[in-house]
């Protein structure tokens, strides 16, 4: 299911942004783009790390930004943005440089894709990878690779 | 005994979190009947499980909730291993 989801087209590299609200603004571009979820749900994400902290760095370089399933989701979506220079989310170092966009219709259909994604990024080689990659293609290859 | 695994909105990493657990305690030998489930903050309440499992920036707020095992990097999978280990030891579980 991933590979049918984060496709080339929801992957972008960026060299840097301006604090961690554009990164997430950024993250969303292409579901924004391809009417996956509308403005109100970037909002929210935004509003969700404002309310309960930077929880949604998940790990070191690793931020997976979601907000509930509601009317603002109208379909299964997943994008990444890949920052050169990572970014902080909260004062207390909690850095990421690769910042995933969750968006999910309900609380069990997009699970299948997140086991998928959790396979990657539990190998820190390829998070390493990820991390040094210049191109779309080459994250494609390092994420759709089993 | 039941675990669950809690995050801001029971979506994402606690059910990444739940799938290592599970995978962990079959590594370590733990009893079949143990549950792992996750869960959204808002939802968690302490008659749902014996143990919570969590990230360290929503340790406060679950608070009085139960027993915690806390995380400083949910995926991690050593680190979850380790803690899940203690906590069967402490309970005579392996």
């Amino acid at each position: 299911m991933l590979e049918h989801v984060l496709t080339e087209e929801m992957i972008q590299i960026k060299r840097q942004v301006n604090g961690w609200e554009e990164a997430i603004q950024s993250a969303a571009r292409p579901l924004v783009e391809h009417a996956y979820v509308t403005d109100d749900y970037v909002n929210a994400m935004i509003e969700n790390v404002n309310e309960l902290g930077p929880y949604i760095v998940i790990a070191p370089e690793i931020a997976i930004a979601h907000a509930r399933p509601d009317d603002h989701v109208k379909k299964i979506g997943l994008s990444l943005l890949k920052l050169d220079q990572s970014i902080n989310f909260a004062e207390n170092s909690h850095y990421a440089s690769l910042v995933f966009v969750l968006a999910a219709v309900d609380e069990e259909q997009h699970l299948d894709m997140l086991s998928e994604l959790a396979n990657v990024l539990n190998d820190s080689g390829k998070v390493k990878q990820l991390k040094e990659s210049a191109a779309t293609s080459e994250i494609l290859n390092i994420i759709h690779k089993q | 005994m039941k675990f669950l695994v809690v995050c801001g909105h029971g979506l994402g990493s606690s059910f990444m979190v739940e799938m290592n657990a599970k995978q962990a305690l079959s590594e370590l030998g733990a009893p079949d009947d143990l549950e792992v489930e996750h869960s959204d903050l808002g939802s968690a309440a302490s008659d749902m499980a014996d143990i919570f499992i969590c990230g360290r920036d929503l340790a406060d707020n679950l608070e009085g909730m139960g027993e915690l095992i806390v995380l400083d990097n949910i995926l991690d999978k050593d680190e979850l291993k380790e803690k899940l280990n203690v906590k069967l030891e402490e309970k005579n579980l392996i």
